[in-house]
C-alpha cells in the first residue's frame, strides 16, 4: 500500500509503535541491567588504560605462541605423576596473574588459556621448557606502535606445535 | 511512516525469528547441560536456576515449550501468546545459563528482544483496531515489523550508550579498540587477518577511526526506523561493524547478524526479482485503526506496560542481582564474593534510606552490613561499579573518634573510612573514591541530628 493513501491515524500508530519500542526497550534495559530479553549490551564498554594483554606461551627462543598450540603441559609444583587419573592439577595457575597496575585484561580469554593448560596436563619426553607469560602491549600517547613486555605467570614444560 | 516490507509478505520475518529462536533454545540447553556450577557462578542466584544443569528432562520440556511457542508464532496461530511463551522459555534457559557462568551471553538476547518488539507491535495494532488482543486485524504485521525493528535499533543504541556512559568519548580514543584487539586476537596469527589486526595495533589513528565508526553505527541505529532506504543503508553499516569485529577480535554474534539481514533487506522482492518475475503490490486490505479513543487507550496501556517493566527492573533485589553479572570472581580470592546483607531499619534511616541495589555516586550498593558481632561498632557499605565497570570499594562508618586513625571524612557524630582493595574488584580512581565518600557523608549529615545512633556503634 502506498504511503500516500495511508490514513493519518495509521501513521500515528506506526510512529507510536516505533517510538515506544525504541525508547521503551532502551529505558527498561538501562534500569534493569540484564534480564532476558532486556540488556544494555555493555560488552567492552569498560574503562581501560593504555595497555592490552593476554596470557601466552613463550618458548626457549623467546617466540610467542597461543597456549592452545601446546600439549602435555606441566607447570611449577604439580607434576603429572602426582595426579590420579582424571584429577585436575591444583589451581596454581592464576588467570588474574600480572593484571595489577591497571593492565587491561579480558578475563574470559585468560581463563580459557589457563583452563586449556589445566585440561591438557601431561607428561611427554618431547616436552621442552616453556614460560607462561602475560604479554603486555603498552600504547604510547603519540598513536604510534606499542612497546611490549612479558610478566612471568608460571614456568612449565610443554610440547609446542 | 513506511516499512520495508509494506506490500510484501512478512512470513519470512516471522519464520526467520522462529528458526533463530528455536536454534537458540537448543543451543542454550546444550550449553546448560555441559556447564556445572563453579567459582564463576552468580553468588545469589536462586537454586532452581542452578538445578536445570543436571535435569535433562526439565531442559527438554523447556526447549519443547520454546519451539512450540515459536511454531505457533510462525504459523500465526495465537501469535501473541506463542511469542510470549517462547520468550519466557528462552528467558528461563538464558537466566539459568547466566547464573551458572556468572553472567549473560548476550548473543542469545537479540532474538528474544526482537520477538518481544514484534509481539508488542502486533498487540498495539489489535488494540488500536479492534481492542481485542486475540482478534486478528488486517495488515497487523505492519506494526509488528515496526515494533521489532524499533527494539532491534534499541539494542544497538543501548550498546553505544553503554560505551559512552562507562568510558565517555574516550571509548573512541586512539587506544581503546587496539587494546581490545591485542587482548583478543590470536598472537600467532600470520594470516591476512593477522596483518590486519597488526595494522590496527600499530596505528592509533586507524584504531580511533574504527572506534568512532562503531559509536556512529550503534548510536545512529534509530535510523533503521526512518525509511526503507535508510534501513537498508544502516543494515550495511551494522553488518560492517559485525564483520570488522569478527576479523579483528574473532567475535561474531550470529543471531544479531541473521536478524539484521532478515529485517534489513526485502527478501520476498529479492527472491521474486532473482526468479525474473515482476514485483507486484499487495492487494490485501490495509491496516485500519479504529477510533481515536481506542488509539489513546492503547497508547496508555503500552506506556503502562513499559512503566511496569521499568518498575520491576528498579526493585533493589533485581538491580543488586544484575549488578553481580560478569563480576570478577577469582578462585584464588575466596572473599571476592560479598556478603549479601540488607541494612537494619536504624542503619537505613541513618543512611537516608540507602538500600541494596541503590545507585550511589555511579556505584551500585551491593551490601550494607553491621554493626554486628563480626563487625562491632562499624557500618560497612560495599559498592561495585555498573555496566562493565569492574571497580569497587568499601566505605566504613564508625562513631566519631572510635579509632585512633585519622578519617578522610567526618560528620558531627561519625567518621568515614574506606578500603579500595575489596578483593575481586579493581580500585576506583581517586576522584570516584572521593565522590563516593562525599555521597555517604552527605546522607549522614542530613540525618544524624534526628536519627539515633544505630545499636552496636
Amino acid at each position: 500500500m502506498d504511503e500516500g493513501v495511508r490514513t493519518r491515524s495509521d501513521r500515528r500508530a506506526a510512529i507510536a509503535v516505533a517510538a515506544l519500542s525504541l525508547v521503551g526497550y532502551f529505558v527498561v534495559a538501562r534500569i534493569v541491567g540484564n534480564v532476558y530479553p532486556f540488556s544494555t549490551f555493555p560488552m567492552y564498554a569498560g574503562e581501560h588504560g593504555s595497555t592490552g594483554s593476554r596470557i601466552v606461551a613463550k618458548d626457549e627462543a623467546q617466540g610467542l605462541h597461543e597456549v592452545s598450540d601446546g600439549s602435555a603441559w606441566m607447570c611449577d609444583a604439580a607434576s603429572a605423576e602426582s595426579l590420579r587419573p582424571g584429577e585436575m592439577p591444583p589451581p596454581v595457575l592464576d588467570p588474574y596473574a600480572c593484571s595489577g597496575g591497571g593492565v587491561y585484561t579480558i578475563t574470559y580469554v585468560d581463563r580459557a588459556a589457563i583452563d586449556y593448560v589445566r585440561t591438557h596436563w601431561g607428561s611427554d619426553p618431547r616436552a621442552r621448557p616453556v614460560e607462561l607469560v602475560r604479554h603486555i602491549w603498552t600504547f604510547p600517547d603519540d598513536r604510534g606502535p606499542p612497546t611490549t613486555s612479558d610478566c612471568h605467570v608460571a614456568s612449565c614444560r610443554a610440547v609446542l606445535r | 511512516m513506511k516499512a520495508l516490507y509494506d506490500g510484501m509478505s512478512r512470513a519470512p520475518l516471522r519464520i526467520g525469528l522462529a528458526l533463530i529462536g528455536s536454534f537458540d533454545a537448543v543451543a542454550l540447553a546444550w550449553q546448560l547441560h555441559r556447564t556445572a556450577k563453579s567459582d564463576l557462578s552468580h553468588p545469589f542466584a536462586p537454586r532452581f536456576l542452578f538445578a536445570l544443569h543436571d535435569r535433562p528432562l526439565a531442559l527438554a520440556v523447556i526447549v519443547a515449550t520454546a519451539i512450540a511457542g515459536f511454531v505457533a508464532f510462525a504459523r500465526r496461530r495465537h501469535s501473541i501468546a506463542g511469542g510470549l511463551l517462547a520468550i519466557s522459555a528462552l528467558a528461563i534457559l538464558s537466566e539459568s545459563h547466566a547464573a551458572l557462568v556468572g553472567g549473560p551471553a548476550r548473543s542469545f538476547y537479540a532474538v528474544g528482544a526482537v520477538t518481544f518488539g514484534w509481539v508488542f507491535g502486533l498487540a498495539y495494532a489489535r488494540g488500536v483496531s479492534s481492542g481485542r488482543l486475540g482478534h486478528e486485524v488486517a495488515d497487523e504485521e505492519r506494526l509488528a515489523e515496526i515494533g521489532a525493528v524499533g527494539v532491534l535499533a534499541a539494542t544497538y543504541v543501548g550498546a553505544g550508550a553503554s560505551k559512552l556512559l562507562v568510558s565517555g568519548v574516550d571509548w573512541a580514543d586512539a587506544n581503546h579498540l587496539r587494546a581490545i584487539v591485542v587482548s583478543q586476537h590470536p598472537i600467532s596469527d600470520h594470516s591476512l587477518l593477522g596483518h590486519y589486526a597488526d595494522a590496527v595495533m600499530n596505528h592509533g589513528t586507524l584504531s580511533q577511526a574504527f572506534g568512532l565508526a562503531t559509536l556512529f553505527v550503534q548510536l545512529g541505529a534509530f535510523m533503521l526506523l526512518v525509511s526503507p532506504a535508510m534501513r537498508k543503508l544502516w543494515t550495511v553499516g551494522i553488518l560492517g561493524f559485525h564483520l570488522n569485529t569478527l576479523f579483528l577480535a574473532h567475535i561474531i554474534y550470529f543471531e544479531a547478524v541473521a536478524i539484521a539481514l532478515l529485517f534489513g533487506l526485502p527478501w520476498p522482492a529479492i527472491v521474486t526479482r532473482l526468479r525474473g518475475r515482476a514485483v507486484l503490490a499487495s492487494t490485501r486490505p490495509p491496516f485500519a485503526p479504529g477510533s481515536p479513543r481506542a488509539a489513546r487507550r492503547t497508547f496508555a496501556f503500552a506506556l503502562g506496560l513499559f512503566a511496569v517493566l521499568a518498575g520491576f527492573g528498579s526493585l533493589p533485589f533485581v538491580r543488586s542481582y544484575t549488578s553481580e553479572h560478569h563480576r570478577s570472581r577469582s578462585p584464588a580470592q575466596p572473599d571476592a564474593i560479598p556478603t549479601f546483607v540488607a541494612p537494619s531499619p536504624g542503619v537505613r534511616a541513618l543512611l537516608g534510606g540507602l538500600d541494596l541495589g541503590d545507585e550511589l555516586a555511579n556505584f551500585r550498593v551491593v551490601s550494607i552490613e553491621g554493626p554486628s558481632k563480626s563487625s562491632p561498632g562499624t557500618i560497612t557499605i560495599t559498592l561495585h561499579g555498573q555496566d562493565g565497570d569492574v571497580t569497587g570499594l568499601v566505605v566504613r562508618v564508625g562513631a566519631r573518634g572510635s579509632t585512633p586513625h585519622r578519617p578522610p571524612r567526618s560528620s558531627d557524630r561519625y567518621d568515614l573510612f574506606y578500603n579500595d582493595s575489596d578483593r575481586g574488584v579493581a580500585a576506583p580512581t581517586a576522584e570516584r573514591l572521593e565522590a563516593a565518600l562525599d555521597a555517604v557523608l552527605a546522607r549522614i549529615t542530613a540525618t544524624e541530628k534526628t536519627v539515633p545512633m544505630p545499636e552496636g556503634m
